[in-house]
C-alpha cells in the first residue's frame, strides 16, 4: 500500500475582488497517495488552478492545512516555501514558461543552479533529463526554436531537475495538438512508472483524463471524486 | 551561475535600449574622467613649477613689487623689473640662525636681439649652492667672475634661432644701453615660459642697469627643511620692507586650490552621473515589468527573493560596467584631444615671458588652468568603479520590486 504524500484538510481560499469576496475553494479535503497520477477537472473558474497553486506552495489558503510528506506547508515562511518549491515539487505550466533567453539545457539547469548543484554535475544531469524526454539533440536550442510539444517536454525536464516527489501540471496539453498531447502523456506515464513520481494534473483534456489513475472534479469550489 | 548569463543575455536581447541606458552613464563617467585628469594634470604642472621656482627654500624680495620706468615691462614681453633691495640686507639675512647660504639675484626686463626676456644676474657659485643649479642641457653654467657670458633657455634659443658660442646683444630700457654677451650654456626646465629667460653674472646685471650695490631678490637655503617656515617668519619680522616667499607654502596653497577644484569638478561629474542613473532606474523598472511572468516562473520553480534580486542587480551592474568602461574610453580620448582643442587659447599664454614666481601672475595662472589632462590609473579606477557603483545603486529599487512580487500574481501577468 502506497503512503499518503499530500493531504489537504478543509482547505478554503477566498479572494477579494474589489469589494466582493470570491470563494475559489470551499472546504476541500484531498488525499493523494505516492505514485498516483491525479487528474483534476472542472469548468474554468472552478478553483482547479487555485488548488494546484496551494499544493505547490505558490499561494496560501485562507483556512485549512496542507501536509506534504507530513510537513504542514501552510505554516512555512517565505524562504522555506521557496525551498519547498525548489526541492519537493516541480511545476509544468500550460504555456511552458521557459526562460526565452536561455537554451533548453540551461532552462533545465536553473532549478539545480538555484539548489547549488555544481556546474559540471548539473550539465550532466540536465543532459540526461533532456535525453529522458527525447530532446538531447535540441539541448542548445532556444525556446523560440522549439515546437510547442518540444517546449513542454523541456518544461517537464525542468520540473524534474531536482528530482521532486510531486509534479504539478496546469493544463500541460492545453496548448498542444492531440499528437503532442498523447506523446506528453505517455512520457508522464513512463516517468511515473520509472521514478515513482506523483503527478497532479489540472486538465480539460480527455487524452489526459483517460491516462490518470484517479480523477477529481471541482465545481463551485467543492471537490468530488469523479 | 545562471544569474550572470540571464542578466547578460537580457541586455544583449535589447541592445539599443542597453546602449542608450549605458550612454547616460558614459556621459557622466567620461566627464568625470576628463575633469579628474585635468586636476591631475594641474597637479603635475604645479609640482613642475615649484621645482622650477629655483629650489631655493625662501625668496626675499622688496615688498613693493615693481620699479616704475626701468625696463618698462610690456604686456607681451617680460615682467616689469622688480624693485631693488640694498645688498646689505644680504648679510642680515645670512646671519639669521638656520640659514645655510644666501644668493643675491638681480632680475630685470631686457631684450635679446630685440626680444623681451627676463634676465637674472646671479653669483654662479652661490646660485648653485642655494638652488642646486639650472638644468644645463648644452654647454655649461656661467663661470665665476666671468663677465660677458650668458646662459639662455632652450625655448629662447630655438625662438631666436641661436647656437652655442654665438654672440647676442642684450639691451635695457628705452635709452638702449646695450652690451654683447657670448652664449656659453643652454638650460631647460620643461616649462616653456620659464625658458624665455637669460642668466648673466650679478656684476654684469648691475653694470648694465646701473644699479650697483642693489639686488632684487635674495635666495635663501636653510640648514634643514623643517626650519624653513621659522626662518621665513624671522626674516619678515626683522628685515623691514621685504616680501618673503616659500615655495613649499606656494605648493601647499596650490594643493589647497587643487583640492577645491577636485571637489568642484567631482560635484559636476556626480550630478551628471546622478542624471544618468535615472535612465538606469527607468530601464530596470521597465525590464522588471516586462519580465513579471519570468519572475513568477523563477519563483515557482524555487527561486528565493534573494535570487531574483541578484538577477536584476547583476543586470544593472552590467549596465554600469558597460557605461563605466565606455565612459573611461571616451573620456580618455577626449582628454587626449583636449589640449588640441585649447591650443588656440594657449598660444597667447605661451608668448615669451619669463618669471620666477608663476603664482603671482594672472597670465601664469591661465597657463596653469589649461593644464594638459593627465590620465592616471587611479582616475581610471575611480571612474570605472563609480560607473559600476551607480549601476548597482540604480538597480536596487527595481530589483527590490522584482523580488517582492507574489509568484501567483506574477504568473497571471501576460
Amino acid at each position: 500500500m502506497s503512503k499518503t504524500i499530500v493531504r489537504a484538510i478543509s482547505l478554503s481560499k477566498v479572494y477579494r475582488r474589489g469589494k466582493v469576496n470570491v470563494t475559489a475553494l470551499n472546504n476541500v479535503n484531498l488525499q493523494v497517495l505516492s505514485g498516483e497520477i491525479i487528474g483534476i477537472m472542472g469548468p474554468s473558474g472552478s478553483g482547479k488552478t487555485t488548488l494546484l497553486n496551494l499544493i505547490g506552495g505558490l499561494d496560501k489558503p485562507t483556512s485549512g492545512k496542507i501536509f506534504v510528506d507530513g510537513v504542514d506547508i501552510t505554516a512555512l515562511g517565505e524562504k522555506d516555501l521557496a525551498d519547498y518549491r525548489l526541492r519537493k515539487v516541480g511545476f509544468v505550466f500550460q504555456f511552458y514558461n521557459l526562460i526565452p533567453t536561455l537554451t533548453a539545457l540551461e532552462n533545465v539547469e536553473i532549478p539545480m543552479a538555484l539548489a547549488g548543484v555544481l556546474k559540471k554535475e548539473r550539465r550532466e544531469r540536465a543532459l540526461n533529463l533532456l535525453k529522458m524526454v527525447g530532446l538531447e539533440d535540441r539541448a542548445d536550442h532556444k525556446p523560440d526554436e522549439l515546437s510547442g510539444g518540444e517546449q513542454q517536454r523541456v518544461a517537464i525536464a525542468r520540473a524534474l531537475a531536482n528530482n521532486p516527489s510531486i509534479v504539478l501540471a496546469d493544463e500541460p496539453t492545453g496548448d498542444l495538438d492531440s499528437k503532442s498531447a498523447l506523446a506528453l502523456m505517455s512520457l508522464i506515464k513512463d516517468l511515473n512508472k520509472r521514478n515513482g513520481q506523483t503527478f497532479i494534473i489540472v486538465t480539460h483534456d480527455p487524452i489526459v483524463a483517460e491516462r490518470c489513475t484517479k480523477i477529481y472534479t471541482i465545481r463551485d469550489g467543492r471537490i468530488e471524486m469523479a | 551561475m545562471f544569474t550572470w548569463s540571464l542578466a547578460a543575455r537580457n541586455l544583449k536581447r535589447r541592445k539599443l535600449r542597453t546602449a542608450l541606458t549605458a550612454s547616460g552613464i558614459v556621459v557622466g563617467i567620461s566627464m568625470m574622467l576628463i575633469l579628474l585628469s585635468l586636476v591631475s594634470g594641474m597637479e603635475v604642472q604645479a609640482r613642475h613649477m615649484v621645482r622650477a621656482l629655483g629650489g631655493a627654500d625662501i625668496t626675499v624680495s622688496n615688498s613693493t613689487s615693481f620699479r616704475g620706468g626701468v625696463g618698462g615691462g610690456g604686456f607681451f614681453g617680460a615682467l616689469p623689473s622688480p624693485s631693488t633691495l640694498d645688498a646689505s640686507i644680504l648679510d642680515v639675512v645670512g646671519g639669521i640662525p638656520g640659514v645655510y647660504a644666501v644668493s643675491p639675484q638681480f632680475s630685470f626686463s631686457g631684450s635679446i636681439n630685440g626680444r623681451r626676456v627676463t634676465v637674472y644676474g646671479v653669483v654662479p657659485s652661490l646660485y648653485e649652492v642655494v638652488t642646486s643649479g639650472l638644468n644645463i642641457v648644452e654647454g655649461r653654467f656661467l663661470a665665476e667672475d666671468s663677465g660677458g657670458e650668458i646662459v639662455l633657455g632652450k625655448a629662447l634659443m630655438e625662438l631666436l634661432n641661436l647656437t652655442l658660442g654665438q654672440t647676442v646683444s642684450l639691451s635695457v630700457g628705452q635709452e638702449g644701453v646695450e652690451r654683447n654677451f657670448t652664449i656659453v650654456g643652454v638650460f631647460e626646465t620643461g616649462m616653456l615660459f620659464q625658458e624665455y629667460a637669460a642668466y648673466i653674472t650679478l656684476s654684469d646685471a648691475q653694470d648694465i642697469t646701473g644699479e650697483r650695490g642693489s639686488v632684487t631678490q635674495i635666495l635663501v637655503k636653510c640648514e634643514d627643511p623643517s626650519v624653513v617656515s621659522d626662518v621665513a617668519s624671522i626674516i619678515s619680522s626683522t628685515v623691514p620692507g621685504v616680501r618673503v616667499i616659500t615655495p613649499t607654502a606656494v605648493l601647499q596653497q596650490a594643493n589647497q586650490m587643487l583640492n577645491t577644484l577636485t571637489m568642484f569638478f567631482a560635484t559636476i561629474g556626480l550630478v551628471a552621473l546622478f542624471a544618468g542613473s535615472f535612465g538606469v532606474i527607468n530601464t530596470m523598472i521597465m525590464s522588471v515589468t516586462e519580465r513579471t511572468r519570468e519572475i513568477g516562473v523563477l519563483k515557482a520553480i524555487g527561486a528565493k527573493s534573494r535570487d531574483i534580486m541578484k538577477v536584476f542587480l547583476a543586470e544593472s551592474f552590467l549596465i554600469g560596467l558597460i557605461g563605466g568602461g565606455v565612459g573611461v574610453a571616451v573620456g580618455s580620448v577626449l582628454a587626449y584631444i583636449f589640449p588640441m582643442l585649447t591650443s588656440g587659447l594657449l598660444s597667447t599664454g605661451f608668448s615669451p615671458f619669463g618669471m620666477r614666481n608663476p603664482f603671482s601672475s594672472g597670465r601664469a595662472t591661465q597657463t596653469f588652468m589649461f593644464a594638459t589632462p593627465t590620465i592616471t590609473p587611479t582616475n581610471i579606477a575611480i571612474c570605472f568603479s563609480l560607473g559600476a557603483l551607480v549601476g548597482v545603486l540604480a538597480g536596487l529599487y527595481p530589483a527590490w520590486r522584482a523580488s517582492r512580487m507574489k509568484p501567483v500574481e506574477a504568473l497571471r501577468h501576460v
